[in-house]
Formats: structure tokens, C-alpha cells, sequence
């Protein structure tokens, strides 16, 4: 099976033809190249448990809507957006139940595995109050690691834009984890 | 540099996207200034907070899955009845499909190929049933090729080639519906557009090399974007057929030259 460079736009786009004429091998290859990164941004918006079926949803979508892509923007792009929306859909499906009440005390003496247990979910409250395009960049810098470059040009916005947002993100999460009771280390 | 200016960049400055200039500044600050480092600190923390979510073992591939989802779905054996509004004027549209084919037939020079009788007798008996009453000349013509509505996407997975108007139509006009005709000569998609106004027209698409139907109504043959085009006047509108080069296109109801030539310029990127 031929390889695809990683972001080679011209190999890319020759993948795209292919899975335009529905050649499965190509749509294949096109899955297997995105999946892995894809799967590790859905990962920062929805729990593990419905990561896998949103992210099948995601591909769905990128198939059938692929004859729509004018290649105005990079097709990384195009597809994160879409897998952005794909979350953002589900987590608006779901609000009601993503919001976890805190049932247990905040001052507590657990042993430290455990309490980073509970860190961790106060983080995952903490993201679900974000405004959806401050999660949308915390995620791809937090969790994918992207630049503030690779950032700006997934999202098509400005490297200041995305500076800025980011710091907003940080800010709002700081407020809401002091809120639930997160002690910082000092 | 004051810590507001500090706390501005403290949060790029943990991404390492500062500019030296303001690295170096802000270093200097946050060696005197206990209050920005606590914040600084503050930003760290809550990294580590996701790094569970950044080394999360990925879920392993499973094509298979997908694949099955994006196989087509069977066609029904039932076919539809009362498929389309009662609109006269794409009822009579669609009968001009199977009038162009006719004539597309004699005027071109697809004569040598093999005949359809029946098709032919089919559309006799849809033109003539078509002015008494429409609805149910489209219910039998539906009937006659199992006729179903089908969306672009599955009429790709099952053509095995993207339908040239998935491609897009010019600014303002959309699609309404698609239906998939099993014609004896080949599968043919038959497209409902409409435009910015309401009014509608029908697209036809096969495959290259397929059959013609015999017809004795005149034509003009021309040549449109590269391509080698047929026209006839059907009541006032446009019925244009059109040789690409993977495909023939018959476009029904079409309203003047500017706009086939419009439609077949758009319909060529495609293919």
C-alpha cells in the first residue's frame, strides 16, 4: 500500500481523488493516516467511553461530506473542524450529564494516587464549563501539543488569536478548579 | 515589565512561543516577583492536570467497523408510490427526459448502437399518459425502473463514480432530490435541481457508451465547454444532452444556453 507523507499536501490531495472515486483502499489509508491524532482530540472534549463512537462519527462524516472540501483550507483543517463540531454536537447532546456534582470533600486525606484520580475529574468539570472555543484550543495545545502555529492554521485564525485564547482558557479553568475546591501545590 | 504586562505572556511563555525579546523580559520579572511565579506555577499545574488525557492509550483501528458503515444500503424491492409533489410543470420536465432521449437518439450519432424497444415504449406511454395525469405518469415511470430516492452519497457507493452534481451546482441553486432508474441499458441517477426563483430542472447521468433511444423530433448538435452537446427546444425550454468524457449528461427544462453552458461548466470539473 502506498504511504502517504506526513502532511505532503500533494500526496494528500491524491489520496482525496482516490477516495472520491471510492476506492476503498485509499479511504482505508486516509482513515488509518488521521486516526490516531483524531482520536486524541476527541479525547479532550468527550470521556474515553464515547470517544470511540464519536470519532467513528467523525469519519462517517468526513466520507460523506468529502465531495463538499474545495481545498480552501488545508484538509487537516477541514477535518479537525469537522471532528471539533462532531464533539461539540455530542457534548451539547449530553450536557445535562456531563456535569458531575462533587459528592465528596475537597479536603481530604486520600492517598496521593487518588487524589490526582480526582484532580483529573475536576479537570474534566472544569473543561465542560469552557466556552467552546476555548476548549477547542486548550485541547489542541494541551492535549495534541500543536504550536501556536499549526493552531492558527487548523482553526484559521491568528497566532495572537490563539495566544490570547489560550491564556483566557487557563485563566477560566484556574477560576472553576479553585471553585471546586482544587488546592494548587505551592 | 509590570506583572500585568507578566501575566499577559505568562501563559505563551509556558508554551515556549514568546519572541527572545519578551522571554528575556519576562524572565528578569519572574525572578523578582514571587506573585507571577505563583501563577506561572498555576499554569503548569493545570498541564499536568491533562496530561492523563495527552498520553491516554489510543484505541486500536478498526476499518472494519467503518467499512461496514459506509457500505451502501440495499435498495428497497418496493417501489415508492407518490414520490413527487404534484408539479406540473417537473412532471412535464421529466417527460421531456425520455422525449430528449429520443430525439438525442437520431440526432446524435449514437445510431448503430443497440435499440431499447421497451424503454422506447415506455416513454411513448409516459408522454402520452403524462398530460392527463402526471403524478401518475411518474409513479409508473418510477415503477417501470424501480425508480428510488437515494441520496448522492449512497448513488456514489452504488454507481461506483461520484455523480457529477455532487460537484456542485452555481451560486443559488440547489438540489431537492435524486432517484436512481434501472434502466435496461444501465443504472442512470436522475437529479431534481432547483433554482434561486422555485423553478426546477431535471439532470441525467450514465455512464459513457450506453444506449440511445429512437427518436424523430429535431436537434442542434453543437459543441459546449469542449464538450459535444445536443439541444432541442421542448416547449419552450431547453432539453441539452452533453458527451464528457466519463459520463452523458441529459439536463431537462433547462432554461437558455447561458445556463446549460453555466451547468455543463460546472458539471466538467467533476469529471
Amino acid at each position: 500500500m502506498e504511504t502517504v507523507a506526513a502532511e505532503n499536501p500533494e500526496a494528500i490531495d491524491h489520496l482525496l481523488q482516490r477516495c472520491l472515486q471510492l476506492d476503498s483502499a485509499a479511504q482505508r489509508q486516509l482513515y488509518e493516516h488521521f486516526h490516531d491524532r483524531c482520536y486524541r482530540l476527541v479525547l479532550g472534549f468527550v470521556s474515553p467511553a464515547d470517544a470511540a463512537d464519536v470519532l467513528q462519527k467523525s469519519f462517517l462524516q468526513l466520507f460523506q461530506k468529502l465531495p463538499q472540501y474545495r481545498g480552501e483550507s488545508s484538509f487537516a483543517s477541514w477535518f479537525y473542524r469537522l471532528t471539533v463540531n462532531e464533539c461539540l454536537q455530542h457534548l451539547r447532546k449530553h450536557r445535562n450529564k456531563q456535569f458531575a456534582t462533587l459528592d465528596y470533600d475537597p479536603v481530604d486525606h486520600t492517598p496521593g494516587h487518588e487524589k490526582m484520580a480526582e484532580h483529573r475529574e475536576l479537570l474534566s468539570i472544569a473543561m465542560d464549563r469552557l466556552e467552546e472555543d476555548l476548549r477547542t484550543i486548550f485541547v489542541m495545545r494541551e492535549v495534541q501539543q500543536h504550536t501556536y502555529a499549526e493552531i492558527a492554521d487548523l482553526l484559521s485564525i491568528n497566532e495572537g488569536t490563539v495566544a490570547s485564547r489560550l491564556s483566557r482558557a487557563r485563566h477560566d479553568l484556574k477560576q472553576s478548579l479553585l471553585e471546586l475546591g482544587w488546592e494548587p501545590r505551592s | 515589565m509590570n506583572c500585568n504586562e507578566s501575566k499577559s505572556m505568562l501563559s505563551a511563555y509556558h508554551d515556549q512561543e514568546l519572541s527572545p525579546t519578551n522571554r528575556e523580559q519576562l524572565r528578569e520579572h519572574l525572578e523578582g516577583c514571587a506573585d507571577c511565579r505563583g501563577e506561572l506555577k498555576i499554569i503548569q499545574q493545570i498541564s499536568t492536570l491533562a496530561e492523563p488525557i495527552r498520553t491516554a492509550p489510543i484505541m486500536p483501528v478498526n476499518w472494519s467497523l467503518l467499512a461496514e458503515q459506509l457500505a451502501p444500503a440495499p435498495l428497497s424491492a418496493k417501489p415508492r408510490r407518490h414520490a413527487l409533489a404534484s408539479n406540473r410543470r417537473l412532471l412535464w420536465s421529466i417527460a421531456a427526459v425520455f422525449l430528449v432521449a429520443i430525439i438525442f437518439a437520431v440526432a446524435s450519432n449514437w445510431g448503430g448502437k443497440h435499440e431499447h424497444s421497451e424503454i422506447a415504449n415506455h416513454l411513448q406511454a409516459f408522454s402520452t399518459e403524462f398530460t392527463r395525469n402526471p403524478e401518475h405518469a411518474q409513479q409508473t415511470l418510477l415503477s417501470h425502473y424501480k425508480g428510488q430516492k437515494i441520496t448522492l452519497t449512497e448513488a456514489s457507493l452504488k454507481l461506483n463514480y461520484q455523480p457529477v452534481v455532487a460537484s456542485g451546482l452555481p451560486t443559488g441553486y440547489v438540489i431537492k432530490d435524486s432517484y436512481l432508474l434501472e434502466m435496461p441499458c444501465c443504472l442512470c441517477l436522475q437529479t431534481i435541481c432547483e433554482r434561486p426563483d422555485g423553478s426546477q430542472f431535471v439532470v441525467l447521468e450514465h455512464a459513457k457508451e450506453q444506449s440511445i433511444w429512437p427518436s424523430n423530433l429535431s436537434s442542434v448538435k453543437t459543441e459546449c465547454q469542449g464538450f459535444p452537446t445536443t439541444m432541442t427546444d421542448v416547449d419552450g425550454t431547453l432539453a441539452v444532452t452533453c458527451e464528457m468524457s466519463n459520463r452523458n449528461l441529459t439536463m431537462i427544462a433547462t432554461k437558455s444556453l447561458d445556463e446549460a453552458t453555466s451547468l455543463i461548466g460546472q458539471f466538467a470539473k467533476a469529471d
